[in-house]
């Protein structure tokens, strides 16, 4: 080896060095990129020169040599991460719509169904006794139990139209989900393109980054193939596959007239989303606010059916038997006869046309039926069976709050434990920086030494 | 571990996090000086405020109702006080009379009294309070006592008018008058199925005949029945259409009706007599309906021989007329009215006494209830606010440590 390699090792380890220096500013510059993984560059020493002389064979160092640049990051903890973020997208997906529920109802307070349900009651006594003729407590009544019917109405009608906004936003996260896999299919074919022997290290943290995403909105599995990219499918459905996109879509049914999800086949997505907002959205639409829905069509139609049966066998002011007092049979129409609010001395208090002016036999029957377990196999008085609805709604959204809360635990967690193994740390950064730059300064050292061995050299010629 | 700046920060970011929501949610039930703002929040608690509040709302209706029906409850029992220290007047005055030595002039006079008398006992009991008759049964809006020279009509019902003054306990406001004065009253003990049908479908036997009379106070009406186009209610309609002075009704009890029939003249003089089966076929109407067999009554009626107006005006005739023999006989009939509406009387005031004690225990019944929802709901301050400036001391603690790590760097030191 003459004084002239020795040259070419010293610009090799600059030009090594400096690689160095740029991997720790690369990795000082994204200290705060979200989904970054800090990058290592590693050194080896290069091939070895084997020097043939009369006293033997011996190898010599050849300096240094980058082999790659890599990543630092745990594959196991970003499955985990993808999948706690389904899990965290699925009940915070619910708690949304528990907390919106819980308002609807506006329990416990003096302006919810359970306050207008007793005032109703409690009218009817009113009326009862001592004077049922009296048309200001028949007003009263009339009042007590527009201001129930209404009440039901509006507390349904809030419920359907959450249902109607969820099945918006249903949409638009179909449509959102869609923009990721496009992301993840344009990733996909860079990966695609580089050599085999190349690192796609920034290209894999925004393929993390946004399978991270898409595990917000639904549950996926994705499987990584020979050429590096990864497929995507969700419960067998392939959404995402090389550089292609299997769009999902969101149609109108025409039975429901909500939307449902179909994969890029057309097959029905509804049992296939077991997780993340999109599976929260289906299943607050589908079963968990029709159940709220039916406990209130079933409180308002027995009311309806109940006063009715005992208002038909009465008897009003003017001595005729008395009509329908609710109109409807469930909480979406459930409103006050109408003749009886134009006028309420067509309420049937009486049980006989004998003595309608002071005879309140039926508004006390009506009284009664608060007490009466009519509901749920006899087990159930009216507002027993509302008070039981407001309790499963109080422990389901309580269960489901507490999920959300731990799980948002779990998942900074293992973020933390992702920042610990790819964040960048600057301390750490730094110290490589100046270690690099030192031997950057050392290999100029032997650099200008060799130039001047080598100008020693010439002025001998 | 290793410790990176993201993982620094994310976990400093966190922290204050936790601190801060810690301190906005004590901060938000303090500001509402609750110990939850959705049923979620705490649902065992939210469930029991809910039974809680319906109770309270329930024991408020029924102290409303309490102290609603209290003056009709008083002013009917005083109504009743009066019309006895009458009786007790009119008892001396008839004891008076009972004098052979009294001068026709006197007797005149004691009769005038005994004239006022009735006047004064017929004032009492067309009481109103809140325009309600407080002695016309169900027919609150009616005046229920009618004089017209030596006949008095009475135009209310045999019912109590009741109100629930605590779950399950009715209390009784006023008496009807034909209670307090007695009137004649039969109800019939066979049920019917339907008042609105015909009658042919809603008997349980259709009889051979279908005339039959009814007889007061001298005066009788036929009636004709058609079974196969009338019903119970056509024949009540006819009965009260016709000029006899009663009141004719159906009576439901359990899913079923009676028929039952009210003299409207009080005391003997208005007492009911019937005939059934007028053609003679062997069975008709009032006994198919079980209130009068031939000529006898079948039904259940009341004690009307009691009448109390009725003995005074009879007093009063036999005054005018000079005879005094019958006083002594009299006397005991009064006595025996008397009693009756003593008892009412009484009954009247043990209600009142009842209400009370009811109303007592409601009262401690909404003390109770507002401690436990007060228990249940209510934030205990001092523990919160102590809670809170704990969750603040150790928010400001974060704040300054992370503030000192935050600034610490290898590069300040190069």
């Amino acid at each position: 080896m003459g004084l002239f390699s020795a040259l070419h090792m010293g610009t090799q380890s600059l030009a090594a060095f400096q690689q160095g220096i740029e991997v720790a500013g690369h990795n000082l510059a994204n200290v705060n990129t979200e989904g970054y993984s800090r990058q290592r560059i590693s050194y080896v020493a290069a091939n070895p020169e084997t020097i043939y002389t009369a006293s033997g064979i011996y190898s010599k160092g050849r300096g240094v040599d980058v082999t790659n640049i890599t990543r630092i990051n745990d594959e196991f903890l970003e499955t985990e991460l993808q999948e706690e973020s389904t899990n965290l997208g699925t009940f915070n997906g619910q708690y949304d719509q528990y907390k919106i529920i819980e308002t609807i109802f506006n329990e416990p307070s003096d302006f919810g169904i359970s306050t207008a349900l007793d005032n109703f009651f409690n009218s009817w006594e009113r009326l009862a006794a001592p004077n049922p003729s009296d048309i200001s407590v028949r007003e009263e009544v009339k009042v007590a139990s527009v201001q129930l019917a209404d009440r039901l109405q509006q507390a349904r009608a809030e419920l359907t139209d959450l249902q109607d906004y969820i099945d918006q936003t249903l949409n638009q996260r179909v449509t959102e989900v869609n923009g990721i896999c496009h992301q993840i299919a344009s990733i996909n074919d860079q990966i695609a393109n580089l050599p085999s022997d190349v690192e796609p290290n920034d290209l894999l943290d925004k393929l993390d980054t946004a399978m991270l995403s898409l595990a917000e909105f639904t549950n996926f599995t994705a499987s990584s193939q020979p050429n590096g990219t990864v497929l995507i499918s969700i419960s067998g459905s392939p959404v995402v596959s090389d550089n292609q996109t299997y769009e999902l879509t969101a149609i109108r049914s025409s039975t429901t007239g909500f939307y449902e999800v179909f994969d890029g086949n057309n097959n029905n997505m509804a049992t296939a989303i077991k997780g993340g907002e999109m599976y929260a959205l289906l299943d607050m639409r589908d079963s968990v606010i029709p159940d709220y829905i039916s406990d209130l069509d079933t409180m308002a139609g027995t009311l309806i059916t109940e006063v009715n049966a005992l208002h038909q066998s009465g008897y009003d002011l003017d001595g005729n038997p008395g009509g329908n007092f609710f109109e409807g049979s469930t909480a979406q129409d459930i409103s006050v006869n109408a003749s009886i609010i134009n006028n309420p001395k067509y309420i049937a208090a009486s049980s006989s046309t004998q003595g309608t002016e002071g005879d309140g036999t039926i508004a006390n029957g009506i009284f009664n039926l608060r007490d009466q377990k009519l509901l749920n196999n006899s087990t159930y008085t009216i507002s027993t069976f509302y008070q039981n609805t407001i309790a499963v709604l109080a422990n389901d959204a309580g269960y489901i709050k507490n999920l959300s809360e731990s799980q948002d635990i779990v998942l900074s967690n293992i973020n933390q434990r992702k920042a610990s193994v790819s964040g960048v740390s600057i301390d750490e950064e730094m110290a490589y920086l100046l270690q690099y730059e030192q031997a950057y300064t050392a290999s100029a050292k032997f650099v200008s030494v060799v130039n001047e061995a080598i100008d020693v050299m010439m002025s001998m010629v | 571990m290793r410790i990176s700046n993201r993982y620094l920060y994310q976990n400093i970011q966190n922290n204050l996090e936790n601190n801060l929501a810690d301190i906005y949610e004590k901060q938000t039930y303090i500001n509402n000086g609750k110990k939850y703002i959705l049923p979620s929040d705490d649902p065992v608690a939210s469930v029991t405020g809910i039974r809680i509040r319906e109770n309270l709302a329930v024991n408020e209706h029924y102290q409303n109702r309490q102290n609603h029906i209290e003056p009709y409850m008083e002013v009917a029992s005083t109504q009743v006080e009066n019309i006895v220290s009458i009786i007790q007047q009119a008892r001396v005055d008839v004891n008076f009379a009972a004098n052979s030595t009294r001068t026709q002039e006197e007797l005149d006079t004691i009769a005038n009294n005994i004239d006022n008398y009735i006047d004064n006992i017929l004032v009492a009991a067309n009481t109103q309070y809140n325009n309600v008759h407080l002695f016309a049964g169900y027919n609150t809006q009616t005046t229920p006592f009618e004089r017209s020279g030596d006949q008095i009509r009475y135009y209310g019902t045999s019912n109590y008018v009741t109100q629930d003054i605590a779950e399950g306990i009715e209390a009784k406001i006023g008496v009807p008058g034909n209670q307090l004065f007695q009137t004649h009253s039969v109800t019939g003990n066979i049920p019917i199925t339907s008042t609105n049908e015909i009658l042919a479908s809603t008997m349980p036997a259709l009889p051979a005949g279908n005339q039959f009379s009814l007889t007061i106070d001298g005066n009788t009406v036929n009636y004709t029945v058609d079974y196969a186009t009338e019903s119970l209610q056509d024949v009540i309609d006819k009965i009260n259409n016709s000029s006899l002075p009663v009141n004719a009704y159906s009576v439901k009890q359990d899913d079923a009706f009676y028929l039952a029939i009210d003299s409207q003249v009080v005391g003997t003089t208005g007492e009911l007599t019937m005939e059934d089966d007028l053609g003679g076929a062997g069975s008709g109407f009032l006994e198919a309906v079980g209130v009068a067999s031939g000529t006898s009554i079948i039904g259940t009626q009341s004690d009307f021989d009691k009448g109390l107006l009725d003995t005074l005006i009879k007093i009063k005739s036999d005054l005018e007329g000079g005879t005094i023999s019958t006083m002594p006989d009299y006397i005991s009939e009064i006595d025996a009215a008397f009693e009756n509406i003593l008892s009412e009387e009484f009954n009247m005031n043990s209600e009142i006494s009842r209400l009370d004690m009811v109303r007592n225990f409601s009262t401690n019944e909404e003390d109770r209830l507002k401690e436990l929802l007060s228990d249940t709901e209510d934030i205990d301050l001092t523990e919160a606010v102590s809670d809170l400036l704990l969750s603040q001391q150790a928010y400001e603690a974060a704040l300054s440590t992370s503030s000192r790590i935050m600034n610490l760097s290898l590069l300040n030191y190069i």
